[in-house]
């Protein structure tokens, strides 16, 4: 097997009109600037795709792209984004997966592939290290996404496929990989709209070699350390999953409850990731390489399943006043076999719920009640009845049959499974992620609640939180490494780690620009600079790895303005601005104005939310 | 003047313009045999300080405000309608005022059929129903942006159409102290959609009598106070003028066919959630470049009303179809300053255009084809048609 040091930066870049394919190289500029991931995956598109193309039609594309962590050995870097323009959103959209089809892809001897055009019949790409096979996909178009990847893993080491919602250009269709998933935004339907019915990478090609080896080993160990101490990425995620998070967001009034009319519920601990623990006997069923080990899967209704995670749970749970387990886990099973983002599809439901019983629309569908509710994600899967206009998501099923108001989404991107008025900036992070409805952009509900560091009723200093984590987040995404090692490099270094809980507190809700700056997430560039090297790039320190997550922020908020986006679209759900809810002792919205107007000015943009020339400038976009 | 083998025109609205408009209210009221109205106003409106001077008319009158209801904001949903007929019903009022214009004008109409209907919701009459009788008095005081649907026989409630006679308003108050707009934008806003609707109704083949004797005065009063109002949004005499405009337009475009610009705003009006109006500023000069380029036939009366009959008679016959469109050019192009003038300005995807002009096509009977909306849509994309 060949040895590779730090990285292969070979992109595969294909054409399925010609059936051509051409091999590039990542430059090492765009690597410093852009890292890999998230970032490299945006900065390629933005330098080959026109604004303003269908993103279901031929000039649409696709990117997957590795990063330089992903076949390293570095703990939890078993994740590889996609990159593409949504036709849930007509915008960007990114989705990090920790599917064996990374590893695949990046041993194969790629670090990125573009897919452009449309094949002219169904087709599955075989990939190798010297480049690509277009095989007709007959025997396995139609086929649900269990069958196509167990057909398609027989040629090599990791398989990404659609399902019969991708092929039907559902607009919430998503791509597999194993049991994890290229969720949001629709991406599925984007293969689907090219005739791709699945990619098989050959994998164990090459071997990638940290270039410092020894300095790598003593990182990864204190990389490890970290995770095992912080109580919640050793503890919570370990023992019970991402689930772990239910009761503390149901005590302070955060999870979705009646398409977002609730912050609460007295039954929710029904579907608590403890419940689900004790009840379905889990165990570990993680992406590879992980520490953390959030993944579980149980025996449920008799067979081995994977474990609801959080958003599923509470978006296809208490989103629709179902406390039943297994129904939760029943509906998750249909939507991993058809291929369908779970947020997404939960959102759908609660609006068409709600819509039913204002009489816009007839279905069997009911507040509580499970009756009807598989059918549904049949329907829509299969884009049958109503399915077919539900399918398009609920930002366009509200425009034809009304109910605007009640449907919960960001830009077009169904809100997942926190409720914002309990956590205001979160509704920040929500109204502000380029993608739309999103909790990873900034997730600074962890601040707000599961940390309890910060107030999360008062709009003082969310901006600045939620403008760090957007720029940490998005750096940790283009290395690309799990999400949730932020909160043992951030929580676990020796000043965090001995100063008093209440000065943290403290510090953070009165000088949150001093508390985030002061914390010390230099692991992760010095991890960076252990697999690649310094004869191959100059050294990323922490505040360049800061500002590269910045650069990519940005970038892909400029690529979004340039599809028309602006302040009028950084905007939250009515329902959150203006109504009050029961569950609150004293009624609470989200003061997003006020926040929005600060963050806007901290970021570097204008009045209407667009990047100004001096920031692109400053961080080296090159404004097209 | 050529005599149409046949015709109709609708619209039983009462107009009370000027000075002191909205003292007039408790005797209409009183003529309807009501006086415990339910206002719904629009959230802009209140936030101007303009529901104080509202109320602060009827101090002197016997007409008690049943209740308040604004929380009504640029969308108009079932929701909001539900609650506030469930407020009308609690605190028995028996009539309507719609404070503002645009979706507070829809959401007073669903109100009224909810609450004149004794029903919970309208699915009845999406699915064909027909509103029976005549629904409760409604009122309605012109201020904030408009979104020319206020005179119509219809409401739009959840993106959803109902028609039906018994929908159009039965009073509008148009006062002075309510008018003035809140910016230059919004005003422009109001007088593209006024000036497209006007526009449409004295271009079309179709037209008759009535609704040419309402247009005129709406294109006359945008001729001379559109530039004016947008520049002083706060002129009283312009504001009222403009609101004058918009009724009219309104009132005679519900009567007629939509021109081609108006068919492609609200096709991408519906695609990208931006207002029609703003479209509409944008594509009328396509289409007006489009039909000079053609020397497409068009009525005298587009002349006569925009330029006044001085500048009619002082115009040979022959030339004054194509004086006329150069006027409305005008009249739009002093919007400009204050609205974009192409669609790449506004940062419509390209991919929308296509779809738009196919279902504007579509939608027009065969008057226009896909390739001519095609076409005015390339033009407006990069603004060739762009005024001077």
């Amino acid at each position: 097997m060949r040895e590779v040091i730090g990285s292969n930066n070979r992109i595969l870049e294909i054409d399925l009109s010609t059936k051509k394919f051409t091999v590039s190289e990542i430059n090492k500029k765009d690597r410093n600037m852009y890292l890999g991931g998230k970032g490299m995956g945006l900065k390629l598109l933005y330098d080959r795709m026109e604004p303003g193309v269908d993103p279901l039609g031929e000039d649409n594309m696709i990117a997957f792209t590795m990063g330089v962590f992903m076949g390293s050995g570095a703990p939890c870097s078993g994740r590889f984004e996609a990159v593409t323009k949504s036709p849930l959103t007509g915008i960007m959209t990114c989705s990090s997966c920790g599917g064996p089809f990374g590893m695949a892809l990046k041993t194969t001897g790629w670090d990125a592939m573009i897919i452009r055009g449309k094949a002219s019949a169904p087709v599955y790409l075989a990939i190798d290290s010297k480049g690509v096979q277009f095989k007709p996909a007959k025997g396995i178009w139609g086929k649900d996404m269990n069958q196509a990847e167990a057909a398609l893993l027989k040629e090599g080491a990791g398989a990404l496929v659609i399902g019969q919602a991708g092929e039907n250009l559902v607009r919430i269709a998503n791509i597999r990989s194993g049991h994890r998933f290229v969720g949001r935004g629709g991406m599925g339907a984007v293969l689907g709209s090219k005739n791709v019915k699945g990619i098989v990478a050959k994998g164990g090609e090459i071997k990638i070699v940290p270039a410092k080896k020894e300095k790598f080993k003593k990182i990864v160990r204190r990389f490890n350390k970290y995770i095992n101490n912080n109580p919640v990425t050793s503890g919570t995620y370990r023992s019970f999953g991402t689930n772990s998070a239910t009761i503390a967001c149901n005590t302070t009034g955060t999870i979705p409850v009646r398409n977002f009319t609730g912050g609460s519920h007295g039954e929710v601990h029904k579907i608590s990731g403890e419940t689900m623990a004790e009840r379905f006997k889990t165990k570990w069923d993680t992406c590879k390489p992980c520490t953390i080990m959030c993944g579980h899967k149980g025996t449920i209704a008799g067979e081995e399943r994977h474990i609801p995670e959080y958003e599923t749970v509470h978006l296809l749970g208490s989103n629709l006043e179902i406390f039943d387990p297994v129904a939760v886990s029943d509906f998750n099973e249909l939507c991993s076999k058809y291929g369908m983002d779970t947020i997404s599809l939960g959102g759908i439901l609660g609006w068409a719920m709600e819509a039913t019983e204002k009489g816009l629309i007839k279905t069997s569908l009911k507040f509580g009640s499970t009756e009807g509710v598989a059918d549904m994600i049949r329907d829509i899967a299969l884009c049958r009845g109503i399915g077919k206009d539900l399918a398009q998501g609920s930002r366009l099923a509200a425009k034809k049959y009304g109910g605007e108001d009640f449907a919960m989404h960001v830009k077009g991107l169904e809100l997942p499974g926190y409720e914002p008025r309990g956590a205001v900036g979160h509704g920040l992070g929500y109204a502000t992620a380029n993608r739309g409805g999103c909790h990873l952009s900034s997730y600074v509900i962890s601040i707000e609640i599961l940390f309890n560091m910060a107030n999360p009723f008062t709009p003082k200093w969310k901006h600045y939180m939620v403008k760090f984590m957007e720029n940490l987040f998005a750096a940790i995404n283009s290395l690309h490494i799990c999400q949730f090692t932020a909160y043992a490099v951030m929580f676990e270094p020796f000043l965090v780690k001995v100063s008093p809980f209440p000065l943290l507190k403290v510090l953070m809700g009165n000088m949150a620009p001093l508390a985030m700056n002061l914390m010390d997430v230099s692991l992760f560039p010095e991890t960076w600079h252990a697999i690649l090297g310094k004869h191959y790039i100059p050294y990323l320190g922490m505040l360049k790895f800061i500002k590269a997550g910045e650069r990519v922020h940005v970038l892909e908020r400029y690529m979004n303005t340039r599809e028309g986006i602006s302040k009028k679209d950084d905007t939250l759900p009515l329902r959150l601005l203006t109504e009050g809810r029961k569950c609150d002792a004293k009624e609470h919205t989200v003061p997003l104005e006020k926040m929005l107007k600060k963050y806007y000015k901290s970021r570097g943009y204008d009045e209407n939310g667009i990047p100004k020339k001096r920031l692109l400038r400053r961080l080296g976009i090159k404004i097209q | 003047m050529h005599i149409p083998d046949h015709y109709e025109f609708l619209n039983h609205s009462k107009i009370i313009s000027g000075k002191c408009a909205l003292e007039t209210i408790p005797a209409e009221l009183g003529g309807y045999d009501a006086q415990k109205p339910l206002v719904i106003a629009l959230k802009s409106v209140v936030e101007r300080g303009l529901k104080k001077k509202f109320i602060k008319t009827f101090s002197n009158s016997m007409v008690v405000l049943g209740g308040i209801y604004d929380e009504v904001r640029e969308y108009a949903g079932i929701s909001l309608a539900q609650d506030a007929a469930i407020l009308f019903k609690a605190r028995g009022c028996d009539s309507i005022i719609a404070l503002g214009c645009g979706p507070a004008v829809d959401l007073a109409k669903a109100v009224n059929v909810l609450v004149s209907e004794k029903i919970d919701n309208l699915s009845a009459h999406y699915e064909g129903a027909a509103i029976k009788g005549p629904l409760k008095p409604l009122i309605v005081v012109t201020a904030g942006r408009s979104n020319g649907r206020e005179a119509a026989n219809a409401l739009v409630v959840d993106n959803r159409e109902l028609v039906s006679d018994f929908l159009c308003p039965d009073v509008f108050i148009i006062d002075p102290r309510m008018t003035p707009g809140s910016c230059g934008e919004s005003v422009a806003e109001s007088g593209a959609t006024a000036m497209a609707q006007a526009f449409a109704v004295l271009t079309d083949r179709g037209i008759n009598p009535m609704t040419a004797a309402v247009a005129h005065p709406a294109m006359s009063y945008l001729a001379e106070y559109l530039a004016k109002g947008v520049k002083r949004p706060k002129n009283r005499q312009a504001s009222v003028a403009l609101a004058n405009a918009s009724v009219m337009a309104s009132a005679a475009y519900s009567n007629s066919r939509p021109g081609m610009a108006n068919l492609l705003a609200g096709e991408l009006a519906e695609a990208t959630g931006i207002s029609a109006g703003r479209f509409e500023r944008i594509i009328l000069p396509s289409v007006i470049a489009a039909m000079l380029k053609k020397k497409a036939w068009i009525e005298d009366d587009l002349y006569l009303a925009a330029a006044g009959i001085d500048g009619y008679a002082a115009t040979p016959a022959g030339e004054r179809t194509q004086r006329g469109l150069e006027v409305s050019l005008n009249i739009v192009g002093g919007l400009k300053k204050v609205l974009p003038v192409s669609l790449s300005e506004m940062k419509v995807q390209k991919h929308f255009l296509e779809k738009a002009a196919k279902a504007a096509a579509a939608k027009s009977g065969k008057r226009f084809t896909e390739a001519e909306c095609a076409s005015v849509l390339a033009q407006a994309w990069d603004a060739a048609g762009k005024v001077k």
